[in-house]
């Protein structure tokens, strides 16, 4: 993963704010900071894993970045091959062409489907919305790229209620992957299916990727996942990114409190029932009310009186880690030390 | 399981051959397919397997609240030990009891009390969690006040760790999160001090710091209450955690059961042994996943022999798929259903 070559996306102060409307007028009550002033960058060919609890806004992220929502403020830049999309300001013919570049594949495969298109229409829709294919050549390319993701011909022309989690989960990432993206948001693919499937559609998404030179913005709540298939890891909490750092070293040391806890959460094989893991009390912020100063000090044991008050800033604390903690420089954290 | 018998842990249930067959159009599906295990006094049992395996409906079976119909325990013995006050040990066997009747109301709740994945469909939305909690409390200690009830039902919600138990006793389920809703269902598990609590994936919709306080909160209830835990997840770390012995289960057999340190580091079943090579860990050796081929098969399909022959690495042809293997202990206190041992 060379660091000095061109980003293949950038973050820039990207905000998202729902409004929370009360009342007969649905008056603007207030702001949910789903995402709040995020900074970040995705190498060509990386794997970033995004991980966090409900409400930390990794989903939220992911769909600003395809465009799926539209951000409050902040920029979103996509660089593939000799063009520059500015996401936020997209339209027409552009906008078609970054759904060409940028594509998404979601968690749930019994709800992104539609039960009433056949796996020939689902999976060819993208390419005939975009005027890429139609016809024998869209029939070629679809049977081309189902038998990528695993499935046969015959499954052409059947509805997806004839399909097991793990084969709609296919034709989800078939669907992703036709228009020949280069950035792919997963977000939360294999969290709705059986353990041993899990395993078959993490493989394929690991093929599928070193095939077509793809980038993936991996998005779960499952730290074992993302160590499976990350190359650097983002931590998010109350809407912000807590630490980004490359994957092992984020595992086995990190430097955020909040990594801490959550690798300290865990269920590891190696500790069972007589050994007690450590177990932090409270539960993540709720988004409509984040806390003054940093969203994590109610929760941390290490917090002194700046973290109460003042937002500590994203920053660079050795080469490829970032930690926003005022204390970062002080602590020593616990990690998983047998994650290499 | 021969470790675990004795004196010490006496029997609470005993379940024998247990069946419990879903009649639908489509056909009959076993579910729950001869399954024999025992439940001692103040042990943990876990069991695992993949959806469709039949852990839930083994748990549904002993709580006899199994949906009716379609299914149905057709077969089967599950034997419940009360201890009554003058030392004496009743036995009854609960599948000959009538599912609704009043002895098996008084069981469930007092002697089992249950937990669930989704606590949200587990309250009623209308009444306060104090209520709902103290309609147990009034079904199962008769002649309780209401004052008694409520100070029983605050105490209980302070042992689970919710705060300001005297407001929130009065509070609506939508008011609650999921962690606090489901440490509210733990107080209304074991309002009445039951000697088993059944976890039917109790921790699966909770995000990893809330699930490592909910699954911290049962160890504690239970060394507290000196009571017996069922714990029933698809996630071996998981049950890992709170269990001492593991059944392993698969489309409606039990394939393995052992101690969970036999489970974790000495398993023997060729599905055991691919489970844990499929999933993904937080520690030890970082290699590519190896995925169990194929899928689950369809539960309609009868097929002679080993269920798990079709997708076993290591099925001996004309041995595993013409016949059953025998659930068979190959050393003290580690049962396989497998022809290679």
């Amino acid at each position: 993963m060379g660091n000095h070559q061109e980003p293949l996306l950038e973050v820039k102060n990207l905000k998202k704010y729902f409004t929370v409307s009360r009342g007969f007028l649905q008056r603007t009550t207030g702001y949910v900071k789903a995402v709040d002033d995020v900074n970040l960058q995705v190498q060509p060919g990386e794997t970033l894993g995004v991980v966090g609890e409900s409400g930390s806004g990794k989903t939220t992220l992911g769909r600003c970045i395809t465009k799926l929502y539209e951000p409050t403020s902040g920029e979103i830049l996509l660089h593939s091959e000799d063009r520059v999309f500015s996401v936020t300001e997209l339209k027409g013919e552009e906008l078609k062409a970054f759904r060409r570049s940028a594509q998404t594949i979601f968690q749930d495969p019994y709800s992104s489907l539609n039960p009433r298109m056949n796996v020939l229409e689902t999976v060819g829709e993208p390419l005939l919305v975009n005027g890429i294919a139609r016809g024998k050549e869209l029939e070629d390319r679809v049977t081309e790229m189902i038998l990528q993701v695993g499935l046969q011909v015959e499954h052409l022309r059947r509805f997806p209620h004839s399909f097991s989690g793990g084969q709609r989960q296919r034709i989800g990432i078939a669907r992703a992957l036709v228009v020949n993206p280069k950035l792919v948001v997963a977000d939360e693919p294999v969290s709705a299916l059986d353990v041993s499937i899990q395993a078959q559609i993490l493989n394929l998404l690991q093929d599928l990727q070193n095939q077509y030179q793809l980038t993936y913005i991996f998005i779960t709540h499952a730290m074992s996942v993302v160590r499976y298939v990350s190359n650097r890891i983002v931590v998010m909490y109350g809407g912000r990114l807590v630490e980004v750092g490359e994957k092992n070293e984020l595992l086995a040391n990190p430097k955020h409190p909040y990594t801490e806890v959550l690798l300290g959460a865990v269920p590891r094989p190696s500790q069972r029932r007589h050994i007690r893991q450590q177990v932090t009390p409270g539960e993540p912020p709720d988004p409509a009310n984040l806390p003054p100063g940093c969203v994590f000090h109610p929760r941390c044991r290490y917090a002194e009186d700046i973290c109460k008050s003042q937002a500590p800033e994203l920053r660079s604390v050795d080469s490829g880690s970032f930690v926003s903690c005022h204390l970062a420089e002080k602590l020593t954290l616990e990690g998983i030390l047998s994650a290499q | 399981m021969a470790a675990f018998t004795g004196d010490e842990h006496p029997i609470l249930i005993d379940v024998q051959d247990l069946k419990t067959y879903f009649f639908l159009h489509e056909g009959t599906v076993k579910a729950v397919d001869s399954v024999s295990f025992q439940i001692y006094e103040g042990r943990s049992l876990g069991v695992i397997g993949e959806s469709g395996c039949g852990k839930s409906v083994t748990a549904q079976s002993l709580m006899r609240i199994v949906p009716s119909p379609p299914g149905r325990e057709v077969g089967g013995k599950i034997t419940l030990y009360l201890k009554q006050p003058n030392g004496i040990v009743d036995s009854i066997n609960v599948l000959e009891l009538s599912a609704n009747g009043e002895q098996m109301r008084s069981i469930r709740g007092k002697q089992i009390g249950m937990i669930f994945q989704e606590p949200m469909t587990s309250f009623s939305p209308l009444h306060t969690i104090g209520n709902q909690i103290m309609e147990s409390v009034f079904i199962h200690v008769p002649g309780t006040t209401k004052k008694e009830a409520r100070e029983r039902t605050i105490e209980m919600l302070r042992r689970v760790g919710i705060p300001r138990p005297t407001r929130l006793v009065d509070g609506y389920p939508h008011q609650f999160s999921g962690g606090m809703r489901q440490r509210a269902m733990i107080a209304m598990a074991l309002v009445c001090g039951p000697r088993l609590l059944i976890g039917d994936e109790p921790t699966t919709a909770l995000d990893v710091t809330i699930e490592a306080q909910i699954l911290e909160l049962i160890k504690d209830l239970q060394n507290d209450f000196g009571m017996a835990l069922m714990y029933i997840s698809h996630d071996l770390t998981v049950v890992g955690q709170v269990a001492d012995e593991i059944m392993v289960m698969y489309l409606g057999m039990a394939m393995e059961h052992a101690s969970t340190d036999e489970i974790f580091d000495n398993p023997l079943h060729p599905y055991t042994i691919a489970l844990w090579r499929s999933i993904p860990t937080v520690e030890g050796h970082l290699k590519r996943l190896e995925p169990i081929s194929g899928g689950l098969p369809s539960p309609y399909m009868i097929q002679p022999g080993c269920p798990f022959y079709l997708r076993c690495e290591r099925s001996i042809p004309d041995t595993c798929n013409a016949s059953l293997p025998p659930l068979k202990e190959v050393k003290p206190g580690h049962k396989v259903r497998c022809f290679l041992y």
